[in-house]
């Protein structure tokens, strides 16, 4: 029955795998422990069971608060990803930018303009990353922080989308630029990102508990 | 005492029942039970995630225990913690000093 229980619940919460899984098992521990009480009370281990499943709440009643803390931990995720593949990209893409030996086309034209803005974009990504990673960590003091979370997924979404378009363009616009493995490997990995960044901030978030 | 009326507390309250001692997850909700004399009916699976959330921020940290033959996750108050209690403390009793003297029966 509390097995069931759990299962229910998980099955309502969306989220990283592992984090979910230690929540659910310390409830699961203490959903146990309850009953032992009970027990020990000299219930039977029907009524127990129904009690320690009373005091708990109710899947409606309780899911709001896990899906709220799976949703932080999620945020912190995708913001450490864009924390950390920034200065990636961007230093790969530079490299690529400056010393492809292929391209035909001049500066200042379109796709530099596009890649000047791209930047801008991921660069308020990545800023907004790191404060996400700040206040959702030991300077939050627990706060949910709703719609940095929002932000976050968006910026981070928005930001690899343009960076990924970007790198597109340059072969779009000469073809022979792809003969360097370094532009084709930065255009493989800013495609992979934003593709990585787009679906996980598709999957529904956590809503935090009013 | 419903979940409505401790709605945004519940932290200070896990806080102030790590205070004494350290506890695994159901100890805390005993301790809650116990601290409130029975009076506190919040639904304990609340609890939890809190603890996730106290331990996300440094206010608490958690160690792999066994406890009656079980692996459990105790947590105990950190430094920032045993401030953070501190701080949720003075600015109740300053709430609790206001709202009494506003609520109080005016003397006739």
């Amino acid at each position: 029955m509390i097995e069931d229980f759990i299962a229910t619940l998980g099955r309502s919460l969306p989220g990283p795998r592992r984090p979910r899984q230690r929540l659910l098992a310390e409830a699961q521990a203490g959903l146990a422990d309850a009953v032992q009480t009970y027990l020990a009370a000299g219930m039977d281990t029907s009524a127990a069971t129904a009690h320690a499943l009373a005091d708990f709440g109710t899947v409606s009643q309780v899911a709001a608060h896990f899906q709220a803390e799976l949703g932080i931990v999620r945020t912190r995720r995708t913001a450490a990803l864009t924390v950390v593949l920034w200065p990636l990209l961007t230093l790969f893409w530079n490299v690529t930018w400056e010393l492809n030996p292929y391209p035909t086309w001049q500066v200042p034209s379109v796709p530099f303009v596009l890649a000047v803005a791209a930047s801008a974009l991921t660069l308020a990504a990545f800023l907004h990353a790191t404060a996400a990673l700040v206040v959702t960590g030991r300077y939050g003091r627990g706060r949910s922080w709703a719609g940095m979370q929002h932000d976050v997924r968006l910026l981070g979404r928005t930001g690899t989308g343009a960076f990924a378009a970007t790198a597109l363009m340059l072969p779009a616009v000469d073809p022979s630029t792809l003969l360097w493995p370094p532009t084709t490997l930065t255009i493989l990995a800013a495609v992979t990102v934003a593709i990585t960044a787009i679906a996980t901030g598709r999957r529904r978030p956590g809503r935090p508990p009013r | 005492m419903k979940a409505d009326a401790i709605r945004g507390h519940l932290d200070g309250l896990v806080l102030a029942v790590l205070e004494g001692r350290p506890l695994h997850g159901y100890g805390v909700v005993q301790a809650l039970h116990v601290r409130s004399g029975g009076a506190l009916d919040v639904p304990t699976g609340t609890v939890y995630p809190a603890l996730h959330r106290l331990e996300r921020s440094g206010l608490i940290s958690a160690k792999e225990h066994t406890v009656a033959g079980r692996r459990r996750r105790v947590y105990q108050l950190t430094a920032s913690g045993r401030r953070a209690l501190n701080l949720e403390r003075s600015s109740w009793q300053e709430f609790a000093t206001v709202i009494t003297a506003m609520i109080q029966q005016a003397p006739s």
